[in-house]
């Protein structure tokens, strides 16, 4: 209410006061700025009762919130994943239960899981076969094993997944912000605001996303955007483990909670040797694996 | 030509001059000009803010903002900003608020036979949806569950217990091939125990004996189940005879 030009002039007079030499113009009095505010606290008052009453009245009875979106907390968690390849049995239904759980195609191209062969050579380095993704298992002899001349030195089976970076690189380089990361640390995709550019799908260090082909099976019912493992956010915030976790008849997917020390991931990554996948990136993976022998992964 | 050039440019001088002189006598016509004279008159200053009118414009402001604010509550969840941008929130619950297939993973409640089977064997802790198809389509498509498992059994099986480069050596697998081919793996063992059952061993000497299709003909003698398939002498010795369950023991692992 103060104009700052009159902070500058000359006092004014007030209503026969004291200061009415020294300063001759007063605009208000002090009696009528105390008035001014013994009106505005109500006001005040009165308009935060009314946008409560009008927040009230829009929320309630029009607009029910989902209840399990209202249960869960998200910046109470800290979701993390462990693979121990070192059990993993390639049977490949983790692959299966994610493409059914989620409506992704069931090519081995565009899928937000999958099973890899590492047969392992003395000298550490890795050949990689995946067959369909290992949707169907590894019925047949290792074509790996070919690779490597029949030398592995040892053979095992890594599931892969998103590793839900702490560090992203795909959600850095999206040029619309369609992707993002929630605070309990899930890399997510809005398919309305992507574009499917393809950008996170090339900066992505694990091949963990892919572009949704036009079919009848879309995660999201829309073709053209980008799609990748989201832990099974439907799941983890209702209290259920991912889908392929649910269904490994082994444990080697083991996933929990890194704010609750005694979960199983917190244990593990406390107590037992695991490593990430391409620690050199920076990225900061919350997904740890157990048992693997390959390098250079 | 030339002096009416000059004499151009001295009258510009003198315009210009006087031009500078009035804008420096600092009587800005304008609104500017108005406001001061208006400040600088104590009169007209106590008009520009009478108390009774700056009340007034308060509670109009006041109202407006407030009207603002119900507005845009209107138009926003509770949970606006919960997880950061609001297209990110409306993605997020986008993304919670999808349906689950697998599970609840309650067959148990009425499949308690296989459940209490499968309790102490080595197939316990695997929920029924690993072998199973996903309960989501069950109880409306029952028969589409049992479809699903009965045609391909031997292949759910082999899924996980084929012997594959890279399975975990302790991890029980048998050889495809050597194991019994063109048999059915639910013939010998049952999926929710996860163990054979043994075939029954000859309960007489085989020594000095025809084929074992000479008196066991099928639909001929007893002991010869209606299921059973019809086979050479050399397949039923596989199944049938002294030490079988030991034999098939060595093979699986």
């Amino acid at each position: 209410m103060t104009d700052p030009a009159m902070a500058n002039e000359p006092r004014l007079p007030s209503d026969g006061a004291g200061l009415a030499e020294a300063a001759p113009h007063v605009p208000i009095s002090r009696r009528q700025v105390l008035k001014l505010g013994a009106a505005a606290v109500p006001c005040l008052l009165g308009s935060t009762a009314l946008f409560d009453w009008m927040t009230g009245l829009a929320t309630e009875p029009s607009a029910p919130v989902d209840p399990i979106v209202a249960a869960y907390d998200p910046t109470a968690h800290a979701w993390g994943f462990v693979v121990d390849a070192s059990s993993c049995i390639g049977c490949g239904q983790c692959v299966v239960a994610c493409k059914q759980e989620n409506g992704v195609p069931l090519d081995a191209e565009h899928t937000r899981t999958w099973v890899e062969r590492h047969a392992v050579a003395p000298d550490g380095s890795v050949a990689v076969d995946s067959p369909e993704a290992g949707i169907h298992g590894f019925l047949s002899e290792s074509a790996a094993a070919d690779v490597t001349g029949g030398i592995a030195r040892t053979t095992q089976f890594v599931p892969r997944l998103c590793m839900q970076c702490e560090n992203s690189p795909c959600t850095v380089v999206c040029p619309v912000g369609a992707t993002f990361r929630t605070p309990d640390g899930v890399i997510l995709v809005d398919e309305q605001r992507c574009i499917g550019c393809g950008y996170c799908v090339v900066a992505c260090p694990y091949g963990a996303r892919y572009i949704v082909p036009a079919g009848p099976r879309t995660p999201t019912g829309v073709a053209g955007v980008a799609d990748k493992c989201t832990f099974c956010y439907h799941r983890i915030t209702r209290g259920q483990a991912p889908a392929c976790v649910e269904i490994c008849p082994v444990g080697a997917r083991k996933f929990g909670d890194l704010t609750d020390p005694a979960s199983e991931v917190s244990t593990i990554l406390r107590e037992q040797p695991t490593r990430v996948l391409r620690a050199e990136l920076g990225t900061k993976p919350r997904v740890h694996y157990l048992g693997l022998e390959g390098e250079g992964i | 030509m030339l002096w009416s050039a000059r004499r151009r440019v001295r009258l510009a001088r003198q315009r210009l001059s006087s031009a500078r002189q009035r804008f420096s006598s600092a009587r800005l016509p304008g609104p500017v000009a108005a406001l001061r004279a208006r400040l600088a008159d104590p009169a007209a200053r106590s008009g520009l803010l009478r108390p009774a009118r700056t009340v007034t414009k308060a509670v109009v402001v006041i109202a407006l903002v407030s009207v603002v604010l119900a507005v845009g509550a209107f138009s926003t969840s509770t949970l606006y900003g919960q997880y950061g941008a609001p297209r990110m929130h409306a993605s997020t619950v986008a993304w919670i608020e999808r349906a689950t297939t697998y599970g609840p993973n309650d067959c148990r409640q009425c499949h308690g036979a296989e459940a209490a089977a499968e309790a102490t064997a080595a197939h316990a802790g695997l929920i029924c949806e690993t072998c199973h198809v996903p309960s989501v389509a069950h109880p409306g498509a029952v028969d589409g569950v049992v479809q699903a498992m009965g045609a391909e059994t031997s292949a759910v099986c082999a899924t996980c217990h084929a012997e594959a480069a890279g399975r975990p050596v302790a991890f029980p697998q048998v050889e495809l091939g050597g194991h019994y081919p063109g048999a059915e793996c639910l013939r010998c063992h049952d999926p929710h125990t996860s163990s054979a059952v043994a075939p029954p061993e000859v309960p007489h000497p085989l020594a000095n004996l025809p084929d074992c299709i000479t008196c066991h003909a099928p639909g001929g003698l007893k002991r010869f189940p209606a299921g059973h398939q019809p086979a050479v002498d050399s397949v039923c010795r596989s199944c049938h005879q002294p030490g079988i369950r030991e034999s098939i023991g060595s093979v699986s692992r």
